[in-house]
């Protein structure tokens, strides 16, 4: 199924579509269905339907584990940064008066960091899933 | 209440298959049904029928209760972890002793 | 005897816990109440959070530590699975069931 030129041609196709569909549903997470977990998914199964091109580039694991601590860490931080401004631990770290347009931007922020993380975290996975299968 | 049947069949079926399959793959794919069927079960049963989708659009209709999804995604992400990481011991397993049989695997660890 | 009611008294007990977990959930064994935590989440949700989807409010900010800490799962799985994949093969290999006939 490797060889077939019509998969690879769609795969083609179909993997920059992927990675906005996942973009997407990462940062209009607030407003309409999605969020960070479900488009980090997204994200990472565009990085499986690559499996279909051949020449792809080949990516290094370390950089993704590294991406994930990192970004692990940042989630931590911005919880822990609420308690600083607002006096509570985990919630928004805008404060209440403030309007609602420019509080949403914590939740952009906060949706970028775990769809980011989320996608590595699987693309990880699955790259040593296809690793240990050859 | 038909769905009631259908996962009270599907969590029937899970705990079956967990306690009779003797392939660790099939464990596996019942421990995902058994996890469905628990997902299906929070997002059907609390749920009211005339009910949207909990995102509000300016009118105001009669939403459907927002916190068992926000739970279920969780539980979605946390057994793809567990499914992640069971698969891959197995296919260590397979690669050091060359079966999946559970019974087989046992012996293997008895006689060491 | 006692092997052969095993499985029979499983399923039983099984399903009675199933049935009383059931007793917790509203609408079905007791009367539904008067208000539940989703009526105030949709009631709220939109001047405590700032976020429309109210899925997004209560992960994001009624429980963002639950969430924090199911990201965290993530990565200790795929540390795992990295692990995992490193590991060195043991020298006693059994495959294709050669190992039965040692002692």
């Amino acid at each position: 199924m490797k060889d077939s030129d019509s998969i690879r041609c769609i795969a083609r196709i179909l993997y920059p579509f992927m990675l906005l569909f996942g973009c997407y549903i990462i940062i209009f997470g607030d407003v309409s269905p999605g969020g960070g977990f479900q488009g980090g998914v997204i994200l990472a199964t565009a990085r499986l339907v690559t499996l279909y091109i051949p020449e792809k580039a080949d990516i290094d694991v370390e950089i993704f584990n590294l991406a994930e601590k990192l970004l692990f860490l940042l989630l931590l931080l911005l919880g822990l940064l609420s308690l600083f401004t607002v006096g509570g631990l985990f919630t928004n770290v805008l404060s209440a008066e403030l309007p609602h347009e420019i509080r949403r931007w914590f939740l952009v922020i906060l949706n970028l960091a775990i769809g980011i993380k989320v996608s590595s975290g699987l693309t990880l996975i699955f790259t040593q899933f296809v690793k240990e299968g050859e | 209440m038909p769905m009631l049947t259908l996962i009270l069949l599907m969590i029937g079926l899970g705990i079956y298959g967990m306690a009779t399959s003797r392939h660790l793959i099939k464990s596996v794919i019942f421990l995902n049904v058994l996890e469905a069927s628990v997902i299906l079960f929070f997002l059907r049963l609390f749920t009211s029928d005339p009910g949207a989708v909990p995102i509000l659009n300016g009118n105001n209709g009669a939403y459907v209760d927002p916190l068992p999804q926000a739970l279920m995604i969780t539980a979605i992400v946390i057994g793809a972890s567990v499914t992640a990481l069971t698969l891959m011991m197995s296919i260590k397993l397979y690669h050091q002793y060359g079966t999946l049989d559970w019974k087989t695997l046992l012996e293997v660890e008895d006689r060491q | 005897m006692i092997k052969k009611i095993r499985t029979p008294l499983l399923i039983i007990m099984l399903i009675f816990i199933f049935l009383f977990s059931l007793s917790g959930i509203p609408g079905i064994l007791e009367e539904e109440p008067d208000s539940t935590i989703g009526d105030l989440v949709i009631e709220r949700g939109y001047s405590d959070t700032s976020s429309k989807n109210l899925v997004a409010a209560i992960l994001l900010d009624y429980r963002l530590f639950d969430s924090v800490f199911e990201a965290a799962i993530l990565l200790i799985s795929a540390a795992g699975v990295l692990y995992m994949t490193r590991l060195p093969l043991k020298d006693k290999t059994m495959k294709g069931g050669k190992g039965n006939e040692r002692q």
